[in-house]
């Protein structure tokens, strides 16, 4: 019983010996030609290491622009309106308005 | 004249007639590995033709350090290896998938039939291509390619950056492993 499984381990590594080679199909170098035709030229085609590059550099290129700008050309100031200053801080207002009359008062 | 250092200088300029000689010389061989290696009926071609497209693009880099040939049976050996990474990977996808509640109509693959098999041999040859599913990759590939390919030990040797020593090491390991797999089988 053994021997017989031996035997048929031995058969099933030894067929491969028996495998002949298999082959292409015949339309194999026509299909590949279809296919070269339709790709771009190898010279034509850019790698995709300098399209990295050039993507990179266009980047930073935007991005520094962006950055420069914004340092060098100020900020539009807000107009303040008086009349909303006071009414927002109207407190402080009368404060000011107060102490500035008191000073002048003990001054007189 | 497929070594020749003119020959290889017309293919690196893309002479295509150089390099339709180099299909009609190698599509054969290169067919004959990826289908050992993947053991794909259905997508073995479609490989061969990225191989050779490989080839094309990027022959001009080929630096001549090795045999032409060699550098072919690389770059298909990797192509083919690249499929199989791939497959592995849907797999693995598909049974997340399947966990997680959608519903895949998974394919079964069925066995694997080499098309050079003959009919007695036919059963024999099935489940010794299953059992070398199961061998570590360098095992794998040195015996497929000395055995379905038919190329040297010295040659299995230079494509796999190997000495002849660990390549007959290699054999040897996977001669024994395949023994351990297939034993459970007759056994029954």
């Amino acid at each position: 019983m053994k021997n017989e499984s031996t035997n048929l381990i031995e058969d099933t590594l030894n067929s491969i010996d028996l495998i002949n080679r298999a082959e292409a199909s015949p339309f194999f170098s026509m299909k590949l030609a279809v296919k070269l035709n339709n790709s771009p030229s190898i010279n034509e085609m850019p790698s995709k290491i300098s399209l990295f590059i050039i993507a990179t550099s266009l980047f930073l290129l935007l991005f520094m622009n962006t950055l420069i700008l914004k340092q060098h050309i100020p900020k539009k100031q807000k107009e303040i309106d008086p009349s909303s200053y006071k009414e927002s801080f109207s407190d402080l207002y009368d404060l000011n308005t107060h102490s500035t009359y008191y000073y002048d008062y003990k001054q007189k | 004249m497929s070594e020749l250092p003119e020959y290889i200088q017309l293919l690196k300029n893309g002479d295509r007639l150089a390099f339709n000689e180099l299909v009609e010389k190698y599509q054969h061989k290169v067919f004959n590995t990826v289908l050992s290696i993947t053991q794909q009926n259905q997508d073995v071609e479609d490989i061969c033709q990225e191989v050779f497209l490989q080839i094309f693009k990027s022959i001009k880099d080929f630096r001549g350090d090795s045999k032409l040939s060699t550098w072919i049976y690389r770059v298909s050996l990797s192509k083919a290896f690249e499929f199989e990474r791939k497959k592995k990977a849907q797999k693995r996808i598909n049974y997340f998938k399947n966990v997680i509640g959608f519903e895949i109509n998974e394919i079964q693959v069925p066995d694997f039939n080499h098309p050079g098999v003959t009919l007695q041999n036919k059963e024999k040859a099935a489940i010794l291509f299953k059992a070398l599913k199961k061998l570590p990759d360098n095992q794998r590939l040195a015996f497929t390619l000395i055995k379905a390919e038919g190329l040297s030990y010295e040659e299995v040797g230079e494509i796999m950056n190997n000495s002849l020593k660990s390549i007959e090491g290699l054999i040897q390991r996977a001669k024994e492993n395949l023994r351990t797999i297939l034993k459970p089988y007759y056994s029954k």
